[in-house]
Order: C-alpha cells, then sequence, then structure tokens
C-alpha cells in the first residue's frame, strides 16, 4: 500500500517554493500557439462533449473486446495533466476521451490543461495528477530531484525539435551555428542545441550568440536571430503562416533551412505518458495505468488514420488555433509517432541511450547538465505498452503503423 | 568596542538572528519531513549551489546589474527632466502625473513583449528600457514633491531678496528637493533590479538572473534556482545600500528634526 | 511735542497715504484686510504693529515688502516704491520662522542675500562674519541650522536680513516661536542691533509688553476692515535695559497699550488721535 506521506504543511511549504519561482518548465509546451500569452493558465478541467460519432461507435466495441474488460459499473476516475494548452500535439488523449475509449476501459478521464508557470510531472509526483505527459530530459531532472515517476509510453519516438534559418543565411548544418545569433526558447529547451554544438567542438559560451526568443517568430522573420528554435508541429507552420511582404504569398518551405537536430543524433525524446512510480505498486493503480495506457493508444491509432476528424475534435475542446494550423499539428505529430517500429509507445533502447548520455554529458552556459548520474532501471518501462500492444494487434489493429503516409497540409494565413 | 559601532550592532541583531531562525527552521523541515529537492530545496543545498560557483554568480549579477543600473540611469535622467518641467509648469504637471501613475501600472509582463518586438531582441535595450519605465514614475513624482514642497517662508524670504523664479529653483527648490530624490532612489533602485530580472523571462540575451532563474527551475534544479535567487536579493541589497550610503554622504540634514 | 509730528528731515522710512488692501474685490467673498492706512515711520524709528488676528498687521507689512500689491493708495518705501525697494534690496526680512537653509551651514545662510547680489566669495565670508560677530554667533559659522537652538536660528536670520545693509527691517514676529527668556534676551539683542546701525524697523507682533519695550511708537490696529485705530508714543528713551522693563513709564505704556487694543479712548499724553500721524 502506498503511503503517501504529505501534511497539508509540507504541501504548503512547497507550494510556497514553487509558487515563488512563479516560472518553470514548458518543455514542448513552450511551442504554443500565439494566443497563449493572452491565456490564462489555469488548470481547467477542458469540458468534453461526449459526441458518440457513428464511425466510431464500430471501432469502439471492437476496441472494447480488446481490452478485455469486464462489466463497468462504475467508471475510474483519472486525470492526466498536459504539457500546454488544447492543441493536436495531445490529439489522441482528446480522441480516446470523446470518441469513448476511456468510457470502454471504464475510466473517467479528466484532462488537465498546462500553462507556463505549470510543471506536468510535478503535478503528478505531487498527486495533483494520476498521470502527466512530459518530455524525457524534463521529466528525467525531476526524476533526479526527487520526483517518483515512470515513462509508461514512450508516444512520441522521435525528436520534432529543429532549429530553422532563412535559405540564404548560409546555415545548413549545426557547424554553421558559428559566429551565428541562434535563438532558443530558453527553460530548459535548449539542450539538443547544446549538444549540436558539442558535436562540432563548438563552445556554446564564446562560440555562439545564444538568444532567448519569445513564443513567436518575429525574431527570425524579422532577421534579429539568424536562426530560431521550432517545433516541426508548431513554429515552423508559423512561418509558413506568415506572408512574404516581397511576394504578397505566405512563406515556402523554400525560403527556409531547416535543421533537424534528430538527423545530426542529438535528438532527445519528447512526449511520454508519466505515472506515479511508487503507486504502480498498488494493484488498482497499475491496472488504471494498463488499460489508461491501451485506451489513449486507441486514441492515438485513430488519429493517424483519421487526422482531419482528430483536428476537430480539439477545436471542439476548445483549442485557439486554426483549422489549417491545427490539421498541420495533426499531422507533424503523427510523423513524430508513426511509425513506431517496436509498435506504439514502446521505448526504444537506442533512443533512451541517446537522451541520457546527452542528458549526463551536454552542458549549457552555466556549465549544467540535464542530469548528473544516470537514471535507475526503473525510469521507464515498457510493461504497459507491450501489453496494449499485444491487446490491440490481437484484434487486428494496426500498431506499428508501418503504412503510414502523412497527408498534405495546405496552411492559410495566421492558420486560419 | 567603539560606541558607533555597538550601536550599529542593536541594530542589525534583531533581523539577522530572525533570519536564522527562518533558515534553521526551513533546513529542519526539510531534513526531517525528508522532503524532496523538487518540492523544496534545503538552504543547505541552496548555499552549495550558491557558493559551489561563486563567480558564475557574479557574473551573472553582474549582467542583470548592468541592465538595472542603465535603466535606473535613463528612468531616473528622465524623471527628473520631467519632474522640473512639471514644476515650472502647471499644465507640464497636471498632463504628466497621471499619465506616468497609468504607465506604471502597466506590468512588466505586459510591456516587455512588446518592447522585445518593437526593439531588437538581441540587445539590451528592451529591458533597460523596461527598466528605466518602471523607475520612471517613483523618481518622478518624489522630485515633484521636493521641488513643490518648500517651506512657504523660505519662498517668502527669496522674493523678499529679490529673487527670479530661476534662481529660487536653483538656490532653494533643488537643495530642498534632494532628500526626496533619495527617497525616490531607495524605491527606484531595488525596484530597477526586479524590472530587470522579470524582462529576461521573455526573450533576449540569456546570461541574466531571469534567464537562468528561469532556466534552472525548468529543469526542476530549484537549488541552483534559489541560488540565483540569492544572488538577486544581494544584487538589489547593494543597489539600495549604495543609495543609502550616498545619501549620507552628501545629505547630512536628513532626518534632523529641526529645534525651532 | 505734538504727537502728530510728520515726516521732517530725510525722507521717512515707510510712508503710506490711503492704502487699502481688498481681497477678491467684487465677489461676494471680498474681504477687506486693509482700510485707509495713513502712517509715517521716520528713519531711524522703531514702530511696531500690534493687534489680533485680521487687524492686517502682516498684511501690511507685506505691503511694504512688495510681496502684495496694495489695491489702492500710495506707499513709499525709503522714498521709492515698494517693488523698487525689494528691487534695490533697500530691506531686509525676518520672519516667525526663521527659514534657514537646512542644507547650508550658519555662514552660508547669512551670505545668501550677499549671493543673490552677486558678491564674490571672498567679500561674503568676510561680510557674513562681520553679522555673526555682530548676533554673537561668530563659533557657530560652520555649524549646521539643526545643531542651533530656535533663539540661536532667530538670530542668524537676523544676521541675513542685516546682509546687504539695507536701511529698513521688516519684521513678522521674529520672536513668535520663542520662550518667555529667549524672547526677552531676543528683544535685547535687537535694541543693541539697532543702537548699533541706527535702522529703521517696523516690527509685527502680538505681545504688548514686547511691543512698548522695543519701539518708538505702537501703531494699534483692528479688524473687519483692517485698519490702525491708535498710534500710541512710547516714552521709554533710546537707552533702554533690563530695568526699563520694571519702570513706571512701563507699565504706564503697557496699559495704555491694552487700553488701545480694548477700543478705549483716553489718557493724556500719551497717545495720539486716532487715523492721524
Amino acid at each position: 500500500m502506498r503511503n503517501i506521506a504529505r501534511s497539508r504543511w509540507t504541501r504548503v511549504a512547497s507550494l510556497a517554493a514553487v509558487g515563488v519561482l512563479a516560472l518553470s518548465a514548458c518543455s514542448s509546451s513552450d511551442s504554443g500557439s500565439e494566443d497563449t500569452a493572452a491565456e490564462d493558465t489555469a488548470t481547467e478541467e477542458t469540458v468534453a462533449e461526449d459526441t458518440a460519432e457513428d464511425t466510431a461507435t464500430e471501432e469502439t466495441e471492437a476496441e472494447e473486446a480488446a481490452s478485455g474488460d469486464e462489466e463497468c459499473t462504475e467508471l475510474t476516475p483519472a486525470s492526466l495533466q498536459l504539457q500546454w494548452f488544447v492543441q493536436a500535439q495531445f490529439a489522441g488523449y482528446y480522441a480516446a476521451k470523446d470518441l469513448g475509449f476511456y468510457e470502454d476501459a471504464c475510466i473517467d478521464v479528466e484532462i488537465l490543461e498546462g500553462g507556463v508557470d505549470i510543471v506536468p510531472q510535478t503535478v503528478l509526483a505531487q498527486g495533483g495528477s494520476d498521470f502527466a505527459l512530459a518530455w524525457v530530459p524534463k521529466a528525467l531532472a525531476s526524476r533526479e530531484q526527487g520526483a517518483g515517476i515512470t515513462d509508461i509510453a514512450q508516444v512520441f519516438q522521435r525528436s520534432g525539435t529543429l532549429q530553422v534559418a532563412w535559405a540564404d543565411s548560409g546555415i545548413e548544418s549545426p557547424a554553421d551555428f558559428k559566429g551565428k545569433k541562434i535563438g532558443n526558447w530558453g527553460f530548459g529547451n535548449e539542450y539538443e542545441i547544446f549538444a549540436a554544438l558539442g558535436e562540432e567542438g563548438l563552445d556554446p559560451a564564446s562560440d555562439v550568440e545564444l538568444v532567448q526568443q519569445q513564443f513567436d517568430m518575429v525574431a527570425l522573420l524579422n532577421r534579429e536571430i539568424d536562426a530560431a528554435e521550432a517545433m516541426t508541429y508548431n513554429e515552423y507552420a508559423m512561418l509558413l503562416e506568415a506572408v512574404n511582404p516581397d511576394t504578397g504569398e505566405l512563406y515556402q518551405p523554400e525560403d527556409f533551412n531547416v535543421i533537424s537536430y534528430s538527423d545530426y543524433g542529438v535528438g532527445m525524446l519528447q512526449d511520454a505518458i508519466w505515472a506515479d512510480e511508487a503507486r504502480l505498486a498498488d494493484a488498482d493503480y497499475a491496472d488504471l495505468a494498463q488499460r489508461f495506457v491501451t485506451a489513449s493508444f486507441e486514441g492515438w491509432i485513430y488519429c493517424r488514420d483519421n487526422p482531419e476528424e482528430c483536428a476537430d475534435i480539439l477545436t471542439a475542446n476548445g483549442s485557439q488555433l486554426g483549422a489549417s494550423h491545427q490539421l498541420w499539428m495533426m499531422n507533424e505529430v503523427n510523423k513524430l509517432i508513426w511509425p513506431s517500429p517496436n509498435g506504439i509507445g514502446i521505448m526504444d533502447p537506442a533512443e533512451w541511450e541517446q537522451t541520457v548520455a546527452i542528458s549526463l554529458n551536454s552542458p549549457n552556459l552555466e556549465g549544467a547538465t540535464v542530469i548528473t548520474t544516470p537514471p535507475s532501471d526503473t525510469a521507464y518501462t515498457n510493461q504497459f505498452a507491450e501489453a496494449a500492444n499485444a491487446a490491440l494487434q490481437a484484434d487486428g489493429v494496426d500498431t506499428t503503423g508501418e503504412g503510414f503516409t502523412p497527408i498534405t497540409v495546405e496552411l492559410r494565413e495566421g492558420g486560419a | 568596542m567603539s560606541e558607533a559601532w555597538a550601536d550599529r550592532l542593536k541594530f542589525i541583531w534583531p533581523p539577522v538572528l530572525i533570519a536564522l531562525v527562518f533558515l534553521g527552521a526551513w533546513q529542519a523541515l526539510v531534513v526531517f519531513r525528508e522532503i524532496e529537492p523538487f518540492l523544496l530545496p534545503a538552504p543547505s543545498l541552496i548555499g552549495q549551489e550558491f557558493l559551489g560557483d561563486i563567480s558564475l554568480m557574479w557574473q551573472t549579477a553582474y549582467y542583470t546589474g548592468t541592465t538595472a543600473f542603465l535603466g535606473l540611469v535613463f528612468g531616473t535622467i528622465a524623471g527628473l527632466a520631467m519632474a522640473l518641467l512639471a514644476q515650472r509648469f502647471i499644465v507640464v504637471n497636471n498632463l504628466v502625473t497621471p499619465l506616468a501613475a497609468g504607465l506604471a501600472a502597466v506590468p512588466i509582463i505586459a510591456l516587455t513583449p512588446i518592447l522585445n518586438n518593437m526593439f531588437s531582441i538581441t540587445s539590451r535595450t528592451p529591458r533597460v528600457l523596461v527598466t528605466a519605465i518602471i523607475v520612471f514614475f517613483p523618481m518622478l513624482v518624489n522630485v515633484i514633491r521636493g521641488l513643490v514642497q518648500v517651506q512657504p517662508t523660505q519662498v517668502e524670504l527669496m522674493r523678499s531678496m529679490n529673487a527670479k523664479p530661476r534662481t529660487v529653483l536653483r538656490v532653494l527648490r533643488i537643495p530642498n528637493a534632494i532628500p526626496f530624490f533619495f527617497t525616490g532612489m531607495k524605491i527606484a533602485a531595488p525596484l530597477a533590479v526586479i524590472a530587470a530580472l522579470v524582462a529576461e523571462y521573455f526573450g533576449g540575451p540569456q546570461q541574466g538572473l531571469g534567464s537562468r532563474i528561469a532556466s534552472s527551475a525548468a529543469n526542476t534544479a530549484y537549488g541552483r534556482a534559489w541560488a540565483y535567487v540569492v544572488a538577486a536579493i544581494i544584487t538589489g541589497l547593494v543597489f539600495y545600500l549604495i543609495v543609502v550610503a550616498v545619501e549620507r554622504w552628501t545629505t547630512p540634514w536628513t532626518g534632523r528634526t529641526r529645534s525651532a | 511735542m505734538s504727537d502728530t509730528a510728520t515726516t521732517h528731515g530725510p525722507a521717512a522710512a515707510v510712508r503710506a497715504e490711503g492704502v487699502w488692501k481688498v481681497f477678491n474685490e467684487g465677489l461676494p467673498n471680498e474681504v477687506t484686510a486693509l482700510q485707509d492706512i495713513h502712517l509715517s515711520v521716520d528713519t531711524g524709528e522703531f514702530i511696531s504693529l500690534i493687534g489680533p488676528s485680521g487687524c492686517g498687521k502682516s498684511t501690511l507689512l507685506r505691503v511694504i515688502a512688495d510681496l502684495t500689491d496694495a489695491t489702492r493708495g500710495e506707499m513709499t518705501v525709503a522714498g521709492v516704491t515698494p517693488h523698487e525697494a525689494r528691487e534695490e534690496q533697500l530691506y531686509g526680512m525676518a520672519f516667525q520662522h526663521a527659514a534657514l537653509f537646512e542644507w547650508r551651514t550658519v555662514r552660508r545662510n547669512v551670505e545668501l542675500p550677499l549671493e543673490l547680489q552677486g558678491w564674490d566669495k571672498a567679500k561674503r565670508k568676510t561680510r557674513a562674519m562681520e553679522l555673526l560677530e555682530m548676533v554673537q554667533l561668530a563659533d557657530f559659522a560652520e555649524h549646521r541650522p539643526w545643531e542651533l537652538s530656535g533663539g540661536m536660528q532667530q538670530r542668524v536670520a537676523i544676521a541675513r536680513s542685516l546682509a546687504v545693509d539695507p536701511p529698513l527691517l521688516l519684521m513678522d514676529e521674529p520672536f513668535g516661536a520663542l520662550d518667555e527668556m529667549t524672547r526677552e534676551r531676543m528683544q535685547n539683542e535687537l535694541l543693541r542691533i539697532r543702537q548699533e546701525t541706527g535702522k529703521s524697523i517696523v516690527f509685527v507682533t502680538h505681545s504688548i509688553p514686547e511691543a512698548v519695550y522695543l519701539s518708538d511708537r505702537v501703531v494699534v490696529m483692528s479688524p473687519r476692515p483692517g485698519r490702525i485705530t491708535d498710534i500710541v508714543t512710547i516714552p521709554l528713551g533710546p537707552d533702554r535695559d533690563e530695568d526699563t522693563r520694571e519702570a513706571d513709564a512701563f507699565y504706564e505704556s503697557v496699559t495704555a497699550v491694552r487700553e488701545a487694543l480694548r477700543g478705549h479712548v483716553g489718557g493724556a499724553g500719551l497717545r495720539a488721535k486716532v487715523g492721524e500721524v
């Protein structure tokens, strides 16, 4: 039985500590939409409209059998803490909720939106939610500081971080960063850059001018910086949604040089589902985790096969992003998940090693690395993901997405 | 021990004692409750991080301190200039004071992104401007007060000596305003540090306290984040104490009760 | 000797003819602070203005000093208009508050009028020290105002008012904020200074004994509207000292002034007719 020894006093003291700083992780949440600055960062519950679509119902029934659950008399409540506001980056979970996959798994899921000052893995570790989404490096750092969390499903299989420069800038690889103004979001999202610089033998302190960007692409568009950090699924689209004053048309991919950190072997693992490690010893929680993971995977699979509908689901759930931007995001996120050669959510050991190595060895400007000691073996587990894959495959569901082809998305100005 | 030092010690020991008791309680809480660092770092951890790389703390504080200093200087000059105009021309006073109050109410978090977009985000300029804007209002208000709140008898005296308004300004109002100037500075100087720090959260060069606090906190390295906070506190204190020292040195008459 | 003596000899120190001061003229809150003032102060004469609040004594002083304009009538100060007198610094002024500048030393406070007149540094210093000698505060020249008692600060203020050596001194209750003992000492000081310098002095006060002790004539005023109701000549002669305060003539003069303040007319030989100079 887990003993959660959290007295009120501890909670107050710890909340005071966290609250005073009042600024922490965004992780991939930095790639928030332009409207985020204006939005409240309250952990409001997104009210899901239980729209049971016709097409979904059939699949739901199939999945219900696949997840192999018994008669459901009362739904188990469960909460999921997101890293940012509702957007296609979290499509699978919203789809699973709206399409009834969670319900069929006998779970009543409450999705908690993130925000600028919300650290999802800390919320999880403090017992504020049952599960959380977080990028692996930041979660490992929290883990090293005592947060008892475990990666139970590595949903995003590859890094979506880019460094984008103008096509005429001559910057085509990290080696070209030398002597340039390299933008990044700060807030702990710059380690891939440091790793890339390290690989090229460049000293971040003297060979490069690092500049923190705001959560827009203005600094690059105004050529105040030479290369901007961007996520494939978000900030990059912001560029392509902006009008080129010279042509009167939207910017085209040819106008930019896109450097993907994955291509240079310095990508770090990103969105994953994290659970409370100590609590996993509790059979009920472990069972809940299993059901949650399986149903979430169903949601992601649905979104792989029906990206437009999932984009609509996000909008229906209150996402502020424009329609074309949302669809772009959905499509790009799919590319980060699919194909999952070992099956969705199953950790690729090589990627894990790479992420851990960079976390241990690439110092930032202050000389600090993400973690100082290697994470223990319980940092992640494939137990739940493997069981989920097995159950779904038994029902004939494609869990690897081998034949996955992305759609073409046409962006409109401002992402409308 | 000389009397002056004995007096100063009497002054200092209560807050020091309270600080030590507070820190001791904090440390005890963390140790006995076994609180993890990701919830609440212990003072010992913070101290370790701080002392462990003092030169880094110094460099970081120096960077933000420079921004704060520049903003303080510009904001003060603007405040002084406007105060002189406002004292001389009542129209200016009636126009500027409410505007300045309005501007002061705009929070730094709203101002900074706007200025970042207006000016180059790669330079110090937006942050210095934010700081200057924040500093402007307390300086303006206090210096106006100092120029205006002269003893009526002294004004009559000057008139009886056939002094022109400009002479009254130079000989009476400005010296009279000096203690008020320092009152404003005692507010503005620590405020400048805060403004410079907060402005760093919104983009730009990353060597400052604000950027590093945010970055450390984002990586759950709260011990280090708090160490930078300590550096920020020290910086603010230093700014304040310098103002107090200059005040004491240049205006020995402040705070004396008149005997007549 | 007739008390209606008008000016003779050199130009009167102050001469008021039909001076009125009306505030808010024509408006509902119109106030007549001074009504038809006729007054002449001889050169070298010490006169006091005394009366209850609102009688216009301070206003009259300010009209003389050109700190406010007369609504009607003619005022001459040392033979010229008040404005010219102020421009040429023909008078020095002292107030109830010493109004020393806290940020200046005692000496530099005394130097203030000289600075404004453009005197050079060395000359200013010499003159300031002279003046401080006269008020017996030379030892405190480099002290700061807050280090001095109230009485000492007033002495500095008086020294300051003498800086440009004006023929006329205007004083608005300069000892009003001091305690009785200090006050009497200051009165002696003032008399001594007057002996040494021979200046004309117009002195506003609330205190009957003070007015009597210091003055050649006491001008009694009353309010609503502010006007001169009486002028009492003080027959105490130029040499006055502590003993004077206990002389019969002193008490009689005090009584005469008190009664004039109450509005009685009477007592032979001591008072001029109302309104006449």
